[in-house]
């Protein structure tokens, strides 16, 4: 049996129709309208321990959705989910024991008493033992470096120390799964890469099995080897991180303003094959690559051979080009 | 093992009522301001030397102390915090947390209510000295009233809970809560005794859990009712107690099926 099994989950939301303006108001009170969003629809994954999985799609795809599912927040509208042999959702007190999670959103560190008793409450209410306490504390406050603001309230500690925090606190009592819902959202590129090693670290030592959702491709790159990719709440690839790369994505995309227009399109294609060009505006153009084939700096070089460039800027690949593409290819 | 997590919770809301002093001092004074107010009021009430219901001037004083005492450990801030959780979708940290959202709600608000119980008995007992409000003699009152005084915290945590459940459905609280406070200072005794009131009203009073609240702990602590009434009137609070839980664990349960987080 696999450690996390999800089986044609589904989640309607129930979204209140207003009309505008203050007689549409006047309506919605007297009687209300509403209509029915399907923000999952018939998902199905399974996971093994060990596994390192990410969970990507554009906002609003449904990602953290599934995430409060699988935790037991919120109870799925049909389908169903077997986390270690427990249904989340029925069995909520006992399966949190398995679980650690991270919302990139919200901190569950008490907003004014010390990061220290945080974890000490934590450490309470989990009931671990002093010694694995004594021991996690050690291994990932060194790592992560939050020795340091141990004292400090969650309330004075910056976006990416209170991070480092959650992730401390979410790993306290040695769950077996951890769940991270856009760990690095709005951190700097340090931090961010901190914590992915971090992440990577956990995984490969520990076995713990993670499942993070994130729209930056940088960081699934660095700590998945798998993915799963939803789309207005259909999952629509599931597979290696490096067959998405091979397939779909990385096509990273420069766009240059020049002052002419861009002559011989062919020569420059055929020079460069595989990239393609496209006008955006009467001198902007957006030519992408795959980043395997060329680096940004031959293309630039190549094309002020032939023109005059003013200006230009680096795009890497998005999700939601990923899914675009993956749309077009068909899958 | 067990109490230890509960401890653990209730000095962690211990330090959290306290980490803003100025705050907890402003929190304590404007509870002390309305009760300078109602005993103004009151002695302007008995200057015609008058004995309302049973109570004389003198009585009147200690019941003032007494229900300020009883109504100072659950705080406004106390109280929204639970609506807050509810509505900000900040709940979602204690749901992933292997523990009831109720006892920890419990222990947390419990502990809060420390630091704001304890400047308030210090701030009173320099009122009642200056005053010469009569106080009980017998330690077994004190030792009587602090049980009934803990029912009533009891009870006023468990109203205050239900109440905040309904934010699940409402998704806005501030009607709620100070309805909730309104209906509970008025039918539990905190603003006038209620022995005073009408008799339909007295009827009312009586057969809502409110009175548990102010109006028991306060008659106790005063000895109008002594002996086998004293504990009779706690036993009405402890069944009080287990109704509200019931009731809590039901709406819990209708509250949990639709639960929507709200902010990502």
């Amino acid at each position: 049996m696999s450690l996390i099994e999800v089986n044609s989950l589904c989640k309607n939301y129930r979204i209140a129709d207003k009309k505008p303006g203050l007689s549409g108001m006047l309506k919605h009170f007297v009687a209300p309208q509403y209509h029915i969003k399907e923000a999952v629809k018939d998902i199905n994954f399974t996971i093994e321990k060990g596994e390192s999985v990410a969970y990507i799609g554009a906002n609003g795809a449904g990602k953290s959705t599934t995430i409060k599912m699988l935790t037991g927040i919120l109870k799925p509208t049909s389908g169903n989910i077997c986390i270690n042999g427990l249904e989340p959702y029925k069995n909520r007190i006992k399966s949190t024991k398995n679980i650690g999670v991270v919302f990139g959103q919200r901190t569950q560190l008490w907003w004014d008493i010390p990061i220290r008793e945080s974890f000490a409450m934590l450490k309470e209410i989990y009931e671990i033992p002093d010694f694995v306490y004594a021991d996690n504390i050690k291994y990932f406050g060194e790592i992560l470096g939050v020795a340091e603001f141990m004292g400090y309230p969650a309330r004075k500690l910056s976006l990416g120390q209170r991070m480092r925090a959650d992730i401390v606190a979410s790993l306290l009592h040695n769950p077996p799964i951890l769940y991270l819902d856009e760990p690095t959202i709005g951190l700097d590129v340090v931090v961010k890469e901190r914590v992915c090693e971090f992440l990577k670290k956990v995984n490969k030592e520990r076995g713990t099995t993670i499942l993070l959702t994130s729209h930056d491709l940088d960081d699934i790159e660095k700590v998945c080897s798998r993915i799963i990719v939803i789309d207005q709440g259909k999952k629509i690839f599931d597979g290696d991180v490096s067959l998405l790369k091979r397939t779909y994505a990385y096509n990273r995309c420069i766009v240059v303003k020049t002052v002419q227009n861009l002559p011989k399109e062919n020569k420059i294609c055929s020079e460069l094959p595989n990239i393609t060009i496209e006008k955006k505006d009467s001198s902007v153009y957006e030519i992408s690559f795959n980043q395997d084939e060329y680096s940004a700096y031959d293309i630039i070089q190549k094309l002020s051979g032939y023109l005059q460039i003013i200006d230009f800027s680096l795009q890497e690949p998005s999700v939601e080009q990923v899914v675009k593409k993956i749309y077009n290819g068909g899958i | 093992m067990k109490m230890r997590k509960y401890l653990k919770i209730f000095t962690c809301g211990v330090q959290d009522a306290t980490a803003y002093r100025g705050n907890l001092i402003v929190g304590v004074l404007s509870n002390f301001i309305i009760t300078a107010v109602m005993f103004y009021i009151w002695q302007v009430i008995y200057a015609a030397n008058v004995t309302i219901g049973s109570y004389n001037w003198e009585d009147m004083k200690t019941y003032l102390f007494i229900s300020f005492i009883c109504n100072s450990t659950l705080s406004w801030a106390a109280e929204t915090k639970i609506s807050k959780k509810i509505i900000t979708g900040e709940i979602t940290s204690d749901l992933i947390k292997p523990m009831g959202f109720m006892r920890m709600t419990f222990f947390e608000t419990a502990g809060a209510g420390v630091p704001v119980s304890v400047i308030s008995i210090i701030i009173m007992t320099v009122v009642a000295v200056f005053m010469k409000i009569q106080m009980p003699a017998s330690p077994i009152v004190y030792f009587v009233f602090i049980i009934s005084h803990i029912l009533s915290f009891v009870i006023n945590f468990l109203v205050s809970f239900i109440c905040a459940l309904f934010c699940f459905w409402t998704e806005n609280y501030f009607g709620i809560v100070k309805s909730k406070q309104v209906v509970v200072n008025f039918f539990s005794g905190a603003l006038i005794p209620l022995n005073m009131m009408p008799e339909m009203l007295q009827k009312i009073a009586f057969a809502l859990p409110f009175q548990g609240i102010v109006f028991i702990p306060s008659s106790i602590f005063m000895e109008t009712v002594a002996g086998m009434d004293a504990i009779y009137l706690m036993l009405s609070q402890v069944v009080w107690c287990i109704i509200l839980y019931i009731v809590q664990i039901i709406l819990w349960h209708c509250a949990i099926k639709k639960v929507v987080i709200n902010g990502g």
